[in-house]
């Protein structure tokens, strides 16, 4: 890491910003500003494949639900007492989009060994246009400049992650112009998600029952078979492949043989369909524990009763 | 007690006893029930939500209608047996089996419909309403750059969305719509 360590002055003046964060409370736009600076300098040093150790807590998409993510944290411990790997797709569709990516920003910037921020298919310009993170920014700062500078510093975020040279880590899924994680490591991650290509695939993709490569549904990224994940691990010297991205209603859903493992962490996702989430722990003997929680109890949000799943979404 | 009905109260509660936990039937498989939710009807539409939007009824939809209910006449006829009328339990496992399958593959199917996320963005930007070319080229001009994002019309676009999802999920009557913006 070339980044200096920080004065503990300023640990002092961090800290305060992360309780006002865990509290729900937003910060300025200066603030925000000067956080997101220093977040891009740790972030620029990172690669493409981020290699993590264990022990370490896997999560997956958080979409603005900020309760969940303090509950989350309140289940798998606090950082920087547990490590922890988030797998992108910090904001949209849930109300607190700008509290929640702030808060993983600043704990990213406070203990940058202790929490790794990948991105997601969500961390870009033109999704979050849509999607609700713009124009929660406008409505809670008033213009769009804390956007401009979240979807900025998202350019930086590293795409994959590698924890212990074998759970190989990842928004989305495979694509069919990677075999080897050295053909990731190379690529310029710097820039908005493009519409096709690997960096594209690599937060669209999805794995799926049919063997091979398959159009997706989504139209952009692939869906991959058994037979492509089990040739990847080998290729690579892989267990697993940990990947978010869907909704899966227990929180996680092994697939391919358990070459692959779906994490989903908004639980009761869009307030709406009442399914659980989990966090992947993997300890320090490699081992791999699931624990599954469902939303916290809170005012001030919509207050859906649970529906059966299949009447959601 | 002669002339009266006597109920065997024994074996009625040793069925209310050993009674399976049975799915709530809550729409009718029937042709005759419009898959049309304008009509204010509080049934569900399950599934095959999209093909309905289009044409309210499809000749598929009808076909498909009329072979469910084929096939679950079908079904019954195996079931009467010599218990008179009961279906056996591989039966109700059967369908419990059959159903478990319809709810994944419903389940599937919504899901893919709420991940339309990139067609979205993909027809937005056809009809650009997207900032990102004029931001990346802007950052010379704050005032201009504010002005622009401030009238974007993709705000009022996420905010209605916002706006329609907070009215359905007050609404659980309401059909499924997917949340595919804002909330």
């Amino acid at each position: 890491m070339s980044v200096d360590p920080v004065s503990s002055n300023s640990h002092g003046h961090l800290d305060e910003q992360i309780s006002q964060l865990m509290q729900c409370k937003p910060l300025s736009e200066q603030e925000v500003r000067a956080l997101c600076e220093k977040a891009k300098e740790i972030l620029m040093e990172e690669s493409n494949v981020q290699p993590v150790k264990s022990p370490v807590t896997i999560c997956g998409d958080i979409h603005g639900q900020f309760h969940d993510l303090a509950e989350l944290f309140r289940i798998g411990g606090k950082c920087p007492d547990t490590n922890y790997l988030f797998m992108g797709d910090y904001v949209d569709r849930g109300y607190y989009s700008v509290e929640t990516v702030t808060l993983l920003v600043a704990l990213k910037v406070r203990y940058p060994q202790r929490i790794t921020i990948l991105r997601g298919n969500h961390e870009s310009r033109q999704i979050t246009q849509v999607y609700g993170f713009y124009d929660e920014c406008l409505r809670k700062y008033g213009n769009a400049n804390v956007w401009k500078i979240f979807t900025d510093l998202f350019d930086y975020f590293p795409l994959t992650a590698l924890v212990e040279s074998e759970i190989f880590c990842l928004h989305g899924g495979l694509s069919p112009s990677i075999e080897t994680l050295d053909n990731i490591r190379n690529f310029d991650r710097v820039q908005e998600v493009p519409h096709e290509g690997p960096m594209c695939d690599l937060l669209w993709s999805d794995p799926d029952d049919r063997c091979g490569w398959g159009i997706s549904p989504r139209g952009a990224g692939y869906t991959f078979g058994q037979d492509i994940s089990e040739q990847f691990n080998h290729t690579n010297n892989l267990k697993l492949i940990a990947r978010a991205h869907q909704l899966v209603m227990e929180g996680f859903n092994w697939g391919h043989e358990q070459k692959v493992v779906t994490i989903f962490s908004a639980p009761n996702y869009c307030y709406r369909c009442g399914n659980m989430a989990s966090i992947l722990e993997v300890d320090d003997c490699k081992g791999h524990t699931f624990i599954q929680f469902e939303p916290a109890p809170r005012r001030g949000e919509p207050d859906v009763t649970r529906r059966t799943p299949d009447y959601f979404l | 007690m002669k002339g009266r009905v006597r109920w065997d109260e024994a074996n009625l509660g040793e069925i209310e006893a050993n009674k399976p936990v049975r799915q709530k039937i809550t729409e009718p498989k029937t042709p005759y029930h419009p898959l049309d939710y304008t009509d204010g009807s509080l049934s569900p539409v399950r599934g095959s939500f999209n093909d309905c939007i289009g044409d309210a009824m499809s000749a598929d939809a009808i076909l498909s209608a009329l072979n469910d209910v084929a096939s679950s006449s079908r079904k019954n006829d195996q079931g009467f047996g010599p218990s008179g009328g009961w279906t056996s339990s591989d039966d109700e496992a059967d369908a419990m089996e059959q159903d478990e399958d319809d709810r994944s593959s419903s389940f599937r199917e919504l899901r893919r419909v709420h991940y339309d996320e990139f067609r979205k963005v993909k027809e937005l930007r056809r009809k650009g309403s997207f900032l990102e070319d004029e931001v990346a080229q802007d950052d010379e001009n704050e005032k201009e750059k504010d002005r622009r994002c401030d009238s974007a019309s993709s705000l009022s676009v996420g905010v209605k969305d916002i706006e329609i999802d907070e009215v359905s999920a007050t609404l659980p009557q309401q059909p499924p719509a997917p949340p595919s913006n804002g909330a």
